[in-house]
């Protein structure tokens, strides 16, 4: 089981945010997804999500395209997106048992799922809170455990900005772990550091085009690189990041 | 699962058919707690036009007023509560408005959710129908039942009413001298436009020409 994109583009109005865009993320392996602001990786993961239409290409889970059958692709996967949007006038409680009946997941076996991840997550205490009262942090891991409740066979994830040091720890335990299950993983982050060590393989996207998909270890051969920072900075990052530094400071100092 | 996932959204979004916090800053977002208020405060209304049904009926038992003005209370009445449900219809309409169709919130809270966009649809249009039979039936909720009631007590001379009159059947041409004595000549007879011994007659002419 792996999931597939085969030359996949989007066009939005006056903007190619994603062009021919092919990779694999194959099963057992925690594939990084890694790209600067505007390089078209949260339309890509929108596109795998179902949230958007592909503009051109295909997307294939487990050998099928998903726009064969949509509601059966989005069955199998689970999605953390970045921004935690959420019902905010239900408590925590209430989301997850909504998400497990739109899932048409069995009640009573979803209650203790649901009770079992809201006390992994330390979400317990403020289970009948309105989720408007929850912090960044809280409404990602509410969005975590919604995307997990029915057992996805992929897991679309860009979490981990706004999550204490402790859950990070534990949500990054987690993914590998789900992926040791032979679980498909695309993960999206901006901290490198955290994909360095949960990724073996990463893809970059740069201006809405692949500029690399290879091992993280080949990558840093490749590029004589010291860390994946270093890598990621000589494809995508276009800016002296050192030079600008200076002139901010140089221009408030004026 | 249609069936389940049409429940469960019909449900969500029944109770966040406005924007609520739009409406009222002491229910903080909570829409029971607002719906509730919004449903309090119609039965308020219809719990005050209940009473003016009340006195109403009190003034026809006791006979205090003329029967003409008793008729036009009862008018005066019916076309308020016709012209207060069009208005709660309208402003029902006007604020739900939004909430008929999907907004991004939905979209980016749903569509990841193995749920169709028909199902979606359908269950906001269910919703925004079930709001608004509530919003008319706590409107109405006593004045609908008190006002006629009230009005049962009226015995007044009926007004003017709209009665069936069966159609003239047709009449031969031959005939027609008849009718007219019978019923036009009483009249012209009344404006001294015929002689009190005369009669009607038909007069037919067509032009022809060649």
């Amino acid at each position: 089981m792996r999931l597939e994109l085969r030359n996949v583009s989007k066009r939005f109005p006056g903007v190619l945010a994603v062009d021919d865009v092919s990779f694999t993320a194959p099963a057992g392996e925690i594939t990084g997804y890694l790209g600067p602001n505007g390089s078209g990786k949260s339309t890509t993961m929108k596109m795998i999500a179902g949230l958007i239409e592909i503009g051109s290409g295909e997307i294939l889970f487990g050998g099928e395209p998903i726009r064969r059958d949509p509601i059966a692709h989005k069955q199998r996967m689970g999605y953390v997106p970045e921004e935690p949007h959420l019902y905010a006038h239900l408590s925590g409680l209430e989301y997850l048992v909504m998400v497990g009946q739109l899932r048409g997941l069995p009640g009573k076996r979803t209650a203790e799922r649901i009770d079992g991840l809201l006390r992994l997550l330390s979400l317990h205490a403020d289970r009948h809170s309105p989720i408007s009262s929850y912090s960044k942090g809280m409404r990602q891991k509410i969005l975590l455990a919604a995307a997990l409740l029915h057992d996805p066979d992929l897991l679309l994830d860009e979490p981990f900005s706004g999550l204490d040091v402790s859950s990070a720890l534990v949500l990054r335990n987690l993914v590998q772990e789900l992926a040791a299950r032979g679980k498909v993983i695309l993960f999206s982050s901006h901290e490198l550091e955290t994909v360095e060590r949960v990724s073996s393989r990463v893809v970059i996207l740069h201006r809405g085009k692949v500029v690399a998909d290879d091992s993280i270890a080949h990558l840093r051969v490749l590029r004589s690189a010291a860390t994946l920072e270093d890598v990621f900075s000589q494809l995508a990052v276009e800016q002296d990041s050192a030079a600008i530094s200076r002139e901010i400071a140089d221009l408030i100092r004026a | 699962m249609k069936r389940v996932q049409f429940r469960v959204l019909y449900r969500e979004f029944l109770f966040r058919i406005v924007d609520l916090e739009l409406l009222s800053a002491h229910a903080e977002g909570d829409s029971r707690t607002l719906l509730g208020q919004f449903a309090s405060l119609l039965i308020f209304f219809s719990v005050i036009l209940a009473l003016g049904a009340g006195l109403f009926a009190a003034n026809v038992k006791d006979g205090r007023l003329p029967p003409v003005m008793y008729l036009i209370g009862a008018w005066t009445m019916e076309h308020f509560l016709i012209a207060t449900t069009m208005l709660a219809v309208g402003l029902f309409a006007v604020l739900s408005w939004e909430s008929t169709f999907p907004d991004r919130r939905d979209v980016l809270v749903l569509g990841a959710l193995p749920v169709r966009a028909r199902t979606l649809f359908l269950a906001k249009v269910a919703a925004v129908a079930s709001a608004l039979g509530v919003t008319l039936a706590a409107l109405h909720v006593l004045a609908g039942i008190a006002w006629p009631l009230a009005l049962a007590e009226f015995d007044a001379e009926p007004g003017p009413a709209l009665v069936f009159d069966a159609p003239l059947p047709p009449v031969r041409a031959a005939d027609f001298p008849a009718v007219m004595n019978r019923d036009i000549v009483p009249m012209l007879r009344r404006l001294d436009l015929a002689a009190a011994d005369g009669g009607a007659g038909i007069v037919i002419g067509y032009p022809s020409t060649g």
